[in-house]
C-alpha cells in the first residue's frame, strides 16, 4: 500500500470525504434543476427560459432585490432550525421526522406566552416566548425519543404519530384557550405588537411590506454555529456521533446509548420548536389556524439538511438556498406556471440524496480505477528505466 | 335503526380505502422495505383516477367509468411506486428518506399538473357510482340494508383484495417467499429466491393497491379531489402497525379507525354523541395516541419484518 502514500495533493483533493460528499450534493441539486427545467420545458417551451431564470435568480429582478432578500431572509429561518433539528438527530442515527409537530407545538407555545405574558414581561417577552417553544418542542421530541431508547419503539412512527397528535391538540387548545382564540376565523388572535421580535435595524437595511428580516435570522445563524460546536467540539457531541456509527459500540465504549438516543432527541426538538416561535413571533399578521394538515416545513427540513450535508454551517447555508428557491418559485405565477415546481424540484433533490451513497461510491471506483491504472503505468516505466 | 345503518354505512365508507392501503402497505413490508410514500402513492392515483372522471364523456357513465377509474388510478400508484422500488432495492437508497420525497413530491406535482390541464387546483366530477339497490339481496333485512343498499362497489372489490391478499401472502409460495425476503433475505437468496425481484413485486404491488386506495376513497367521499388524501396515506401506514403486519389485523384495525373517523365526522348527527359535545379533534387525534400506545407496549418484542428498511446487498455477510 506504499502508492497510497504517495498520492499527489490533486488526488488526495478529490477523493477527501468532503469533496465526495459535496461533490454528491451538487449532483443532487443540478439533477432536481434539470429534472424541474424538462417539467417546465414539457409544459410550456417559450417559458422555459424565464421561468427556470426566475427560480435561479430567486426573483431579486423582479420584485425589486431588497423586497425579496427580505422574503428570503424570513423564509430562511425555519428552514434553517428545522434543518438544524434534523441533522443533529441525525448524527445519533435518528431521523427526526416529527419535526413538523415539535415546529407546531413551539409555534403556539411562543403565541400563548406571547400573548399572556406581555404584561408581566414587557419587551423581554419575546426571549420568554422563544425558550417556551424550544421547551415544547422539546417535550414534543422527548415522548418518541423515551419510547425508542427504553420501549424500541421506531421513532420514524412515533415521529409521524406526534406529527398528527400534535397537530390536532394544537388544533384543540387553540379553540379553549379564551385568550388567543379568534372564533371568527378559526385562528388565533394577533400577537401583541410588542412582542414582535427585535428588528435590529435589518427592516432599515431590507425594506419589506409584512414580515420580513428581524432579530430571527441572527438567531438561527448563531443556533447553527453553536450546533456546529456541540457536535464537532465537545463531548457531548463526540459520544452523540459514536452513537449514531454504532451502538452497541457506543455502549461498549461506556457512553449510555439511550440517554444519548432521548439528549439528542430532545434538542433537535428544542430546535424545531424554536424555529416556530421565530416565524409566529415576526409579525402581527402571523396567526397559527386550526387545521388537521400537518405542516410541510418537517419535511422541507429533511430536504435542507442532506443538502447542507448533515454539517450545522452547512444547514445555514442550505437553508438559504431552499429559501431562495422558494422566494423565486413564489414569483413563476408571472409565467404561467404554479409556484409548487419548486416543491418538485426539492423532492428530486431530496429523491437523489438518498441514494447518496451510491453516487459517492460510484464515483470513489472512478477516481481509484483512474488512478491505479495511471500507478501501473507509472510503475511500469519505471520498470522500464531500472532495466535500461 | 337508520342511524345505525346510516352510521355503519359510513363506517364503510372510511374504512374501505384503509383497509385496501394497508394491505398494499403489508406486501412492501413484508419484503423487507419501509414505505412511508403510501400517502403519495394515494395522491397519484386518486389524481389520475379523478382527472379521467373529469375528462370521461357522458356516454361513459356509471360503473364501468368508476372501474376504469380504479384501473387507471391502480396502474399509476404502480408507476409511481417503481422509483421507491429503483431507490430503495436497486440503488440502496435510505427508504424513509425516499418515501418522504415521493410524499413531497406527489402533491405538488398534482396542483402543478391540474393547474396546467384544467386551469385549477380542485379536480371535480360528476359522482354517479353510487349503487342504490342489489337485485334480490338488498331484500335481506338489516344486512341487506348495510350491505347492499346506498354501496359503492369498492367495497365488494376490496372484500375480494382482503381474502385473495391473504391467502397469497398466508399461504402460497409466492408468500413465504415474500416474508423469508422481509425476515431474513440472505437466507431466502441461498436456496435461491431471487430477492430483488420479490422486493420488486412487493413494492409495486403497494403503489397498485395504494393508488386504488386513493381513488375510493376521494370518489366515495368527495365531489372534487384538491390534491390531498388527508393523511390517510400516513393512518395507513399505522393501520398496518396497529394491525401486526397481517391481514386479519389490518381489517380490525382499519375498521377501529374507521369508526373514530366517522365519529369526527358526523358526531352532531347522533344525537348520543352530540350531547357530549367532545371537539370532532379529539376523535381524530385518538387512533394516532392508540398507535402510539399500543406500539409503547408491544414493541419491546417487535414483531415487524426483521429486515424491513435495510437494503439487501448480496455480498455482505
Amino acid at each position: 500500500m506504499e502508492g497510497k502514500n504517495n498520492k499527489g495533493h490533486f488526488e488526495k483533493f478529490l477523493i477527501s470525504p468532503i469533496t465526495i460528499s459535496l461533490l454528491a450534493t451538487v449532483i443532487s441539486v443540478l439533477i432536481g434543476l434539470v429534472l424541474g427545467g424538462i417539467i417546465l420545458a414539457v409544459c410550456n417551451m417559450e417559458q422555459l427560459i424565464p421561468g427556470l431564470g426566475t427560480i435561479m435568480t430567486g426573483g431579486i429582478r423582479l420584485t425589486g432585490g431588497v423586497k425579496a432578500m427580505a422574503r428570503f431572509c424570513y423564509y430562511a429561518m425555519p428552514l434553517i432550525m428545522c434543518g438544524l433539528s434534523l441533522g443533529f438527530a441525525f448524527k445519533t442515527g435518528t431521523l427526526n421526522i416529527g419535526a413538523s409537530g415539535q415546529y407546531w407545538v413551539g409555534a403556539f407555545a411562543a403565541i400563548i406566552v406571547a400573548s399572556a405574558g406581555y404584561n408581566t414581561f414587557g419587551s423581554f417577552t419575546w426571549v420568554i416566548a422563544v425558550l417556551a417553544a424550544a421547551v415544547a418542542g422539546a417535550v414534543w421530541a422527548l415522548i418518541p425519543g423515551i419510547l425508542n431508547a427504553y420501549r424500541n419503539v421506531n421513532i420514524i412512527i412515533s415521529g409521524i404519530m406526534m406529527n398528527y397528535i400534535g397537530t390536532y391538540m394544537v388544533s384543540i387548545l387553540i379553540k379553549n384557550v379564551k385568550l388567543v382564540y379568534e372564533a371568527d376565523q378559526s385562528r388565533t388572535l394577533s400577537i401583541p405588537e410588542g412582542t414582535i421580535l427585535p428588528k435590529l435595524g435589518l427592516d432599515k437595511l431590507l425594506p419589506s411590506s409584512g414580515a420580513g428580516a428581524n432579530a430571527g435570522i441572527l438567531i438561527a445563524i448563531a443556533l447553527g454555529c453553536v450546533m456546529y460546536f456541540i457536535v464537532n467540539k465537545t463531548i457531548l457531541g463526540y459520544e452523540l456521533k459514536t452513537c449514531g456509527f454504532n451502538r452497541e459500540a457506543a455502549r461498549y465504549a461506556g457512553i449510555s446509548e439511550k440517554r444519548s438516543v432521548v439528549l439528542s432527541m430532545v434538542i433537535a426538538g428544542a430546535l424545531a420548536g424554536v424555529g416556530g416561535a421565530l416565524v409566529y413571533l415576526s409579525s402581527t399578521g402571523n396567526r397559527l389556524p386550526i387545521t388537521d394538515t400537518v405542516s410541510g416545513i418537517g419535511f422541507t427540513g429533511i430536504a435542507v439538511a442532506l443538502l447542507g450535508m448533515m454539517n450545522p454551517l452547512g444547514i445555514i447555508l442550505a437553508g438559504f438556498f431552499v429559501s431562495y428557491l422558494n422566494v423565486g418559485g413564489a414569483n413563476l405565477q408571472m409565467f404561467g406556471f404554479s409556484s409548487e415546481i419548486v416543491e418538485v424540484i426539492l423532492a428530486v433533490i431530496i429523491f437523489s440524496c438518498a441514494f447518496a451513497p451510491k453516487i459517492k461510491d460510484g464515483y470513489y471506483t472512478m477516481i481509484n480505477k483512474l488512478f491505479q491504472e495511471k500507478e501501473v503505468e507509472h510503475t511500469q516505466e519505471q520498470i522500464k528505466g531500472v532495466k535500461k | 335503526m337508520s342511524v345505525i345503518i346510516f352510521f355503519i354505512q359510513q363506517v364503510i365508507l372510511f374504512t374501505v380505502p384503509l383497509i385496501v392501503a394497508g394491505i398494499g402497505g403489508m406486501f412492501c413490508e413484508r419484503s423487507g422495505i419501509i414505505n412511508i410514500s403510501i400517502e403519495g402513492n394515494m395522491i397519484v392515483g386518486a389524481f389520475c383516477g379523478c382527472l379521467f372522471l373529469h375528462f370521461a364523456p357522458e356516454s361513459l357513465h356509471g360503473q364501468f367509468a368508476f372501474f376504469c377509474a380504479m384501473a387507471i388510478a391502480a396502474m399509476a400508484g404502480l408507476v409511481y411506486a417503481s422509483f421507491h422500488a429503483l431507490a430503495s432495492i436497486n440503488l440502496k437508497a435510505n427508504q424513509v428518506i425516499s418515501g418522504i420525497a415521493l410524499n413531497i413530491a406527489a402533491p405538488a406535482l398534482s396542483i402543478f399538473l391540474a393547474r396546467l390541464i384544467i386551469g385549477k387546483q380542485q379536480i371535480g366530477f360528476t359522482n354517479s357510482f353510487r349503487i342504490e339497490a342489489v337485485p334480490i339481496l338488498s331484500k335481506i333485512p338489516f344486512l341487506g340494508d348495510i350491505f347492499f343498499r346506498n354501496v359503492y362497489i369498492s367495497l365488494y372489490i376490496t372484500i375480494g383484495i382482503i381474502i385473495i391478499g391473504g391467502f397469497i401472502v398466508r399461504k402460497t409460495r409466492f408468500g413465504m417467499r415474500l416474508r423469508a425476503c422481509g425476515e431474513y433475505p440472505q437466507a431466502a437468496d441461498t436456496v435461491g429466491i431471487n430477492v430483488y425481484k420479490i422486493r420488486w413485486i412487493g413494492v409495486l404491488t403497494c403503489g397498485f393497491l395504494a393508488g386504488l386506495a386513493g381513488v375510493m376513497l376521494v370518489v366515495s367521499t368527495a365531489t372534487e379531489f384538491n390534491a390531498g388524501v388527508s393523511g390517510y396515506g400516513f393512518l395507513a401506514v399505522s393501520v398496518l402497525i396497529l394491525g401486526q403486519w397481517n391481514t386479519r389485523g389490518i381489517v380490525l384495525a382499519s375498521i377501529f379507525f374507521g369508526v373514530m373517523k366517522t365519529l369526527s365526522a358526523v358526531y352532531s348527527a347522533l344525537p348520543i354523541l352530540d350531547t357530549l359535545s367532545i371537539d370532532a379533534f379529539y376523535y381524530r387525534m385518538l387512533p394516532f395516541v392508540v398507535t402510539l400506545v399500543v406500539l409503547a407496549v408491544s414493541s419491546k418484542h417487535a414483531f415487524g419484518p426483521a429486515a424491513a428498511g435495510e437494503p439487501y446487498d448480496k455480498g455482505r455477510r
